[in-house]
């Protein structure tokens, strides 16, 4: 591996992910930020070793199905690039789905983001048959209670883990307008919830507890909270 | 009517892996259908991850969407969680491209690659709400083509297809979509029948309702007979040289069984294997220059951002510009972390050097493929290879730092004995232990046992599958043979072999029996998760036809093969020829350096005049 290869450069980019990269798993999210990047010439270094990598971090993986609108990526240069320059460059790279929001130059040995995630906010649309003070109402239940025990699977075993304390915000927006076919109604909330290496809250879950009919749910992650700003906002 | 936007969400929230159903990839091609004459519905029936590995589609995918006035879009059978999702949905199959149902095409494409896919076929048909029979779909449903290698023996399909498209497809494709439109803005004069038989008059265009099929009291066919104005034998078509190479292919959005660019840098094999029969169908060879080779993969880099290309065909050293192509590609790449990848190596130190010259950073398994385990049979399927080549290969891939070697072989070959299993045993541990003597350490072997299904316009095409009892047999005495130390064994197991040969070696009256497997629940038949060979043995019952007639028996020279409307450019009397040295284990040696007059350079003289003669690996 040449010297070249050492990392001198870092830059962030700020993301959003709608359809229909939103159905794509965090491992194939990587690839296509791999192959864009290749396409807009952008030096990305690699690991050094056996199967070198590119080398590109994101704060925090985004589960299927979610849309973003403010995610975080680190792409490690060879060369320092201007970051309006990565930024043009990318727009023209990003498959439909994906949009550049924004980037900046960050010190190489800035800390990793995603040792620093903390926690995240989401807009949650759901469509239910309930009324707006029905919605209320639930949530106001759920957040007066101290345990909701769910469980999951992990490497084979079951877990069980407490859904309620990885909420720390849960608040009824509002609703549109019209009704859909049906009589169902769009309802929005938003959410913030625990995110990184000490679990992270699924805003479905929580609209799975909710004790109303709901037909669909559309999550999206809004703004990740980290490092310095969760120490802030605490 | 596209399926709308929100109804798609709701039911891919629903389903693991929704990226296979969602679309809108890089590259992919989206056109405005009021500007269109014409439309294609390519379909793969299986998975987006082995669909979108098919490089064949690829290529016809870039071919109609050049044309201006045509969209070709893609569909892939979804897995059970998504058939469930949509018929719970009531939602139809869709494209990935427009999100059109499929039942709206003018023509839907299907891949024909493998026999186990037949009832993912159908059942892709089933979720398109189009009826199964070619008979019951009317002139304004789409056109059901199939194309690709399954096509050599179309006839278990015969009745569920309007007509199928032999050989290579870059031209004829275009030839029947342009024959559509026009049928299309006439007003569909004369219906599906005067579509059917205009079809019909393309050269490689097999109109299967066009030929009626008799049998004979003992189970085989009596003869086949033509409709008037259909031609007797249909011929494949081929092009005299190789198409343009796709530069900008569709990205995956998810990874896929080959992530990897591609380029074919040769079509067809002169090697001649007796039991294969890709190096029957795919004749003549053509050679991709180097120049354009090389150009290519800049292309196709810059407009993909792939970091791995796959230089793709039957035999990838065998290429006359191999090692210029390689030393090229390592010389434009080899800085930006290119992979390049060579399947298909003969046995040889080329091989390892070629291997060498692309694998600087990482050594991932190598890969050889003896066949048999003795001279005897190896001289028997024209694998003209021998031991000490094999050894010796594997010595240098030893020591040039491999420590994974992987072996292809076959069992239930034609004269096989116990004695030629336990030789596969034998020269298996002998390179283990090379590679032991070698590497002064441990060594991993893995050797993949498939058994043997004589398939149609090969050599071997008159004999019978082998025996049951015997191949298990034989694995057994292998597996014990072996025994453990670093040897990874694996070999096929009876059903799946056995519905392979069903389905590649039967006739029409198999069509049914597809059906009511299809009903019964088979799907995904490749998929050892989803397959159940009682479906099949059910099916045969209930249609009331006997697997014995097709798989025991061997057939006379003179005998209507079911696949004998299929003219593949290779004469009956060379195949015969062929499999008459086969028994007195006569080598056939590499036709680039004798031409063994199989009839090719005969049947597309055409296509041959109208290229330098150096341009096809025929003398």
């Amino acid at each position: 591996m040449s010297a070249s290869e050492t990392p001198l450069a870092r830059v962030r980019i700020t993301f959003a992910v709608s359809e229909p990269l939103c159905y794509t798993s965090v491992l194939d999210m990587g690839r296509h930020w791999e192959r864009a990047v290749r396409r807009a010439r952008i030096p990305l270094a690699y690991s050094q070793g056996f199967h070198p990598h590119p080398r590109l971090l994101f704060a925090a993986p985004l589960p299927v199905g979610y849309r973003a609108t403010n995610e975080l990526l680190d792409l490690y240069l060879v060369r320092a690039v201007e970051p309006g320059e990565v930024s043009a460059a990318l727009a023209r790279q990003c498959p439909t789905g994906l949009t550049v929001v924004d980037v900046e130059s960050v010190p190489v040995s800035a800390p990793i983001l995603q040792a620093e995630m903390r926690e995240a906010e989401y807009s949650v649309l759901v469509w239910s048959h309930a009324s707006p003070e029905e919605i209320v109402a639930a949530l106001g239940a759920f957040l007066e209670r101290v345990e909701v025990l769910r469980e999951r699977k992990r490497k084979g075993r079951t877990q069980s883990y407490n859904l309620r304390e990885l909420f720390s915000q849960a608040d009824y927006v509002g609703t549109e307008g019209d009704h859909c076919a049906g009589g169902t109604l769009v309802h929005t909330l938003q959410m913030r919830a625990r995110c990184g290496s000490n679990g992270s809250g699924r805003p479905e879950e929580l609209v799975g507890q909710l004790d109303v009919p709901v037909t669909h749910c559309r999550v999206t992650r809004t703004r990740l909270i980290w490092g310095a700003e969760a120490e802030d906002s605490a | 009517v596209q399926i709308g936007t929100l109804e798609l969400e709701r039911v891919l929230a629903t389903v693991q892996k929704p990226a296979r159903y969602a679309g809108g990839e890089w590259n992919a091609i989206v056109k405005d259908w009021s500007r269109l004459d014409v439309t294609i519905a390519l379909a793969y029936p299986d998975l987006y991850e082995i669909g979108m590995s098919n490089l064949g589609l690829a290529i016809l995918y870039d071919v109609v969407n050049r044309q201006d006035r045509m969209a070709a879009e893609r569909v892939y059978a979804p897995w059970q969680d998504m058939d469930e999702a949509m018929r719970t949905a009531g939602m139809p199959l869709y494209s990935l491209e427009s999100k059109h149902p499929v039942s709206e095409f003018d023509v839907v494409g299907f891949t024909l690659q493998t026999e186990l896919t037949y009832t993912n076929l159908l059942n892709m048909l089933d979720l398109a709400g189009l009826p199964f029979l070619s008979a019951a779909r009317s002139e304004l449903a789409p056109l059901i083509i199939g194309g690709g290698s399954g096509c050599y023996n179309p006839e278990p399909l015969a009745a569920f297809f309007d007509l199928f498209a032999l050989g290579e497809g870059e031209e004829i494709i275009l030839e029947i979509l342009d024959g559509v439109a026009a049928w299309k803005s006439q007003g569909r004069p004369g219906g599906k029948p005067s579509l059917l038989r205009r079809m019909a008059g393309l050269a490689g265009v097999y109109v299967p309702s066009l030929y009626e099929v008799s049998y004979s009291s003992f189970g085989s066919v009596a003869r086949i007979d033509a409709a008037e104005g259909a031609p007797t034998r249909v011929r494949k078509r081929i092009m005299s040289t190789l198409p343009p190479t796709p530069r900008a292919p569709v990205i995956p959005s998810m990874a896929i069984v080959h992530d990897r660019a591609a380029v074919e840098i040769q079509r067809g094999c002169s090697r001649g294997c007796r039991f294969c029969q890709a190096g029957m169908i795919y004749r003549p060879i053509r050679e991709r220059p180097v120049h354009e080779v090389l150009d290519d993969v800049d292309a196709i880099i810059a407009n993909t951002g792939y970091d791995e290309i796959g230089l793709v065909s039957l035999s990838s050293s065998d290429h006359s510009g191999i090692e210029q192509i390689v030393l090229g590609l390592v010389e434009r790449h080899g800085e930006n972390h290119l992979a390049i990848s060579l399947p298909s190596l003969r046995i040889d130190s080329f091989s390892i050097e070629l291997a060498r010259l692309i694998q600087q950073q990482r050594k991932t398994g190598f890969t050889f493929a003896p066949e048999a385990g003795s001279q005897r049979l190896r001289n028997v399927i024209n694998k003209g290879v021998n031991e000490e080549d094999l050894l010796r290969t594997a010595e240098s891939a030893f020591r040039n730092g491999w420590d994974r070697i992987k072996l292809y072989f076959m069992l239930g070959l034609p004269t096989e004995t116990d004695e030629d299993a336990l030789e596969i045993a034998r020269l298996i541990r002998e390179v283990r232990d090379m590679g032991r003597r070698v590497r002064g350490k441990r060594v991993d072997i893995g050797a993949s046992v498939a058994t043997f299904v004589p398939k149609p316009h090969t050599p071997f095409q008159w004999l019978p599958l082998a025996d049951r009892e015997e191949v298990e047999r034989r694995q057994r005495l292998l597996v014990r043979a072996v025994g453990s130390g670093h040897i990874e064994l694996s070999y096929s197991d009876w059903a799946t072999t056995w519905l392979e040969a069903l389905l590649s070696r039967g006739d029409r009256r198999l069509g049914p029996v597809i059906q009511r497997a299809w009903e019964l629940g088979a799907r995904f038949d490749a998929w050892s998760e989803c397959f159940d060979v009682r479906h099949w043995q059910q099916a045969l019952d209930d249609v009331g036809l006997d697997a014995a007639i097709y798989l025991s028996r061997r057939r006379e020279r003179d005998e209507v093969l079911p696949w004998a409307v299929i003219d593949v450019g290779v004469t009956s009397r060379f195949l015969w020829a062929e499999y008459e040295r086969s028994q007195s284990g006569e080598l056939s040696p590499d036709c680039r350096e004798q031409c063994h007059g199989c009839g090719v350079t005969v049947a597309f003289a055409v296509e041959r005049d109208s290229v330098d003669p150096s341009d096809w690996g025929c003398p």
